[in-house]
């Protein structure tokens, strides 16, 4: 006998715990020990969708596969139950849902609950369009799993039980798509004492978001962009995480005293005033990390927090200033179409910014430039992103401001647009203009189609052939003076500079989707040499 | 039983095959097995010798190399870190369909957790995408289904066979 026959079952149910749906039940064929085997796996997983053909969805091959699938989990389910076991898993995927089927998928999590099932995941869907009007309400047996601990449901409704929910193992919940009122929000989060992940994403039928109540509570994200929101109030002491995604437009009324102990504070959205911005954040004595995205009616971000160490500003507008006295920031990120004004106090901190402007650029764009990133005790990364339009830059008009050429941006990346028709030597002032501001030791140049690869070879040729027939009677000279070598280090397709670059930049995948769309671009790489 | 000072404390532990494995405490009690004997002869010797019998000289070499790095990685902070997933990718790369049958067997037999969680995991990632014909001779199945049985069974299952989209 072969001694892998000796591995008990648990082992096998971990093997097959990793393993699809469809493979576990192929297992069933394998011997009658692993029919066993696949009967009694604790982790039962349903999908309709394995049960379709396509293009027969409707009509009586739908019905056809419909029968089967319910026959199939009544069967799988009934055999199951016959066994001394606990469920760990019950995962049911109705893509076809209607209201027939409805009366079985209350056996089905009845059955469940009295298996005294761990994690359950329902997802009555309403993708085909057949039976659109068709909502599954979820039945009250659900409410008496006590030994639930994870619960994740979308596209149904929640009716609020009268009696105390029986949940008290309940630690996570997700609700996505789902329609529920705030009195049921506020039950679960006030009822199951040992609530610690609550996710409510694209839920409908909410006006007020109320969490009270919620002691353990420490992560909670909470997506609705509806403009139906009118307020958020949350009460969790122990809160550590938090992620509100809201609707930009529509002034929202955010009540988070309770949560004094934050630590993690990410808003998209809310269009807060400056007033509501800071006297939110000043709940938060222990913020350590702030990510502020989409807030349209922020034009200053004033923060004085010895705790916080990650900033993030994004897509906000109207923002025209920053002051951070923040002397243990480790890292700054700014993704914005302006260059605001900065103050900061943060010694420590490594810059990551990425500016795509809407306006032409002249000498004072590129004097802001200077100031904001002047401010900056390291410059991680500057990304930015031009169409090249008009760009006018004077040396004249900034000799007088900056005593000195220096280095302040060790990596340039340059994502440009060329508009069709403009010679190239009109781009002569963006790089007067950029290389004077940051005087970069690596050039990074993404070109995207035929004329951007026009556009490098003539900027390469402008960095080579330098002319330094010019200055003469000034103390600070053109970069041309200053550069004593250009080198290409590299020409890739943008792929493989990606992979090369990740540890370099310590950026993620969706990070870098964010500042450079994939397609086929090619990356084209300088080394400048500076005289020191 | 050891204090501060004094050598690292060292279990000696000897196969089926008759070879003696010195390995130090910590990583000798990653073993459910080794640690239950220990706790309950409490006041064996330290030169006790632990009997294995179940287990053979090269999967059990190839555990106590997993186990001790691994001990490491914990003690270094790196669990659940990306060195932990590189470590285990080469760990896993060279090792056999045999191999891999000799260390799950021999890391059930010890009850090492934090291994068999590893170990499962890799054998589905062998299984995925394979035929049956091909689990059976991996588990050394024997098939004893009549045909007519097999068929009864294939027909219930019969989602699982065909050639639908995966989820």
């Amino acid at each position: 006998m072969d001694r892998m026959s000796e591995l008990p079952d648990f082992i096998i149910h971990k093997i097959m715990s990793h393993l699809s749906p469809k493979k576990v039940a192929q297992t069933s064929i394998l011997s009658k020990r692993w029919n066993y085997l696949q009967t009694s796996f604790p982790i039962l997983e349903f999908n309709q969708n394995h049960f379709m053909r396509k293009g027969r969805l409707t009509g009586t091959g739908g019905v056809l596969h419909e029968k089967r699938f319910v026959k199939f989990v009544d069967v799988t389910l009934g055999r199951f139950c016959r066994l001394e076991y606990c469920m760990e898993k019950f995962r049911l995927k109705v893509c076809l849902f209607n209201l027939k089927i409805s009366s079985r998928i209350d056996e089905w999590i009845r059955l469940a609950v009295e298996k005294e099932v761990k994690e359950f995941d329902i997802s009555p869907c309403r993708i085909y369009n057949a039976y659109r009007d068709a909502v599954y309400t979820l039945p009250q047996t659900i409410f008496s799993a006590k030994l639930l601990t994870t619960l994740r449901l979308s596209s149904c409704k929640i009716e609020q039980p009268s009696d105390t929910l029986m949940l008290c193992s309940l630690k996570s919940l997700t609700l996505k798509g789902v329609c529920i009122n705030e009195q049921m929000v506020q039950k679960f989060t006030s009822e199951c004492p040992l609530l610690e992940d609550l996710l409510i994403c694209s839920c409908w039928g909410l006006k007020h978001l109320r969490v009270s109540k919620a002691l353990k509570l420490k992560f909670i994200q909470f997506h609705n962009p509806s403009d139906k929101l009118v307020s958020v109030e949350i009460i969790a002491p122990s809160l550590q995480v938090c992620w509100l995604v809201v609707n930009y437009s529509s002034r929202l009324c955010i009540d988070m005293a309770g949560c004094t102990h934050l630590k993690e504070l990410h808003v998209n959205g809310g269009s807060f005033t400056d007033q509501d911005f800071h006297q939110l954040i000043l709940k938060f004595p222990f913020l350590e990390h702030l990510y502020v995205y989409k807030s349209m009616l922020l034009e200053r971000i004033i923060i004085s927090s010895d705790r916080l160490k990650r900033l993030k500003i994004r897509s906000c507008p109207g923002l025209k200033a920053i002051h951070l006295d923040t002397p243990n920031l480790i890292s700054f990120s700014y993704y914005l179409n302006w260059i605001p004004i900065a103050v900061t106090n943060a010694p420590y901190s490594y810059w990551k910014v990425s500016i795509r402007p809407y306006s032409d650029l002249d000498t004072s764009w590129f004097m802001n430039l200077t100031k904001f990133l002047g401010v900056a005790n390291q410059i991680e990364g500057l990304f930015l992103s031009l169409t090249l339009k008009k760009i006018s830059f004077n040396l004249e008009g900034v000799r007088e401001s900056f005593a000195s050429f220096r280095c302040q941006v060790p990596t340039l990346n340059l994502s440009v647009n060329v508009c069709a028709g403009v010679p190239f030597s009109d781009y002569r002032a963006l790089l007067d203009g950029l290389l004077w501001s940051c005087c970069p030791w690596t050039l990074h140049v993404t070109a995207t189609g035929e004329d951007e690869h026009k556009f490098l070879q003539w900027l390469y040729e402008e960095l080579r052939n330098r002319c330094v027939n010019c200055c003469n009677s000034h103390n600070i000279k053109c970069w041309r003076h200053y550069l004593k070598d250009v080198k290409i280090l590299s020409t890739l397709p943008m792929e493989d500079w990606r992979r090369k670059n990740r540890k370099l930049l310590n950026r993620n995948d969706d990070d870098l989707r964010d500042v450079w769309p994939i397609n086929q671009h090619v990356i084209m790489s300088f080394n400048l040499d500076w005289v020191q | 039983m050891s204090k501060l000072g004094q050598a690292k404390r060292i279990i000696f532990l000897k196969t089926a095959d008759g070879q003696l494995f010195e390995v130090d405490e910590p990583v000798a009690m990653e073993f459910e097995i080794v640690k239950s004997f220990f706790d309950e002869n409490e006041d064996a010797a330290d030169d006790t010798v632990v009997p294995l019998p179940n287990v053979s000289a090269e999967p059990l070499a190839g555990i106590i190399e997993f186990c001790k790095a691994h001990v490491e990685f914990r003690a270094n902070g790196a669990a659940g870190k990306d060195e932990v997933k590189k470590f285990n990718a080469e760990y896993i790369k060279e090792k056999s369909n045999e191999q891999l049958k000799e260390l799950i067997l021999a890391a059930n037999y010890l009850n090492i957790k934090e291994m068999l969680d590893f170990l499962t995991e890799t054998i589905a990632n062998r299984l995925k995408n394979k035929s049956v014909e091909y689990v059976r001779a991996f588990f050394g199945i024997e098939n004893d289904f009549t045909p007519q049985e097999e068929e009864a069974v294939r027909k219930e299952y019969e989602w699982a066979f065909e050639g639908v989209d995966e989820d």
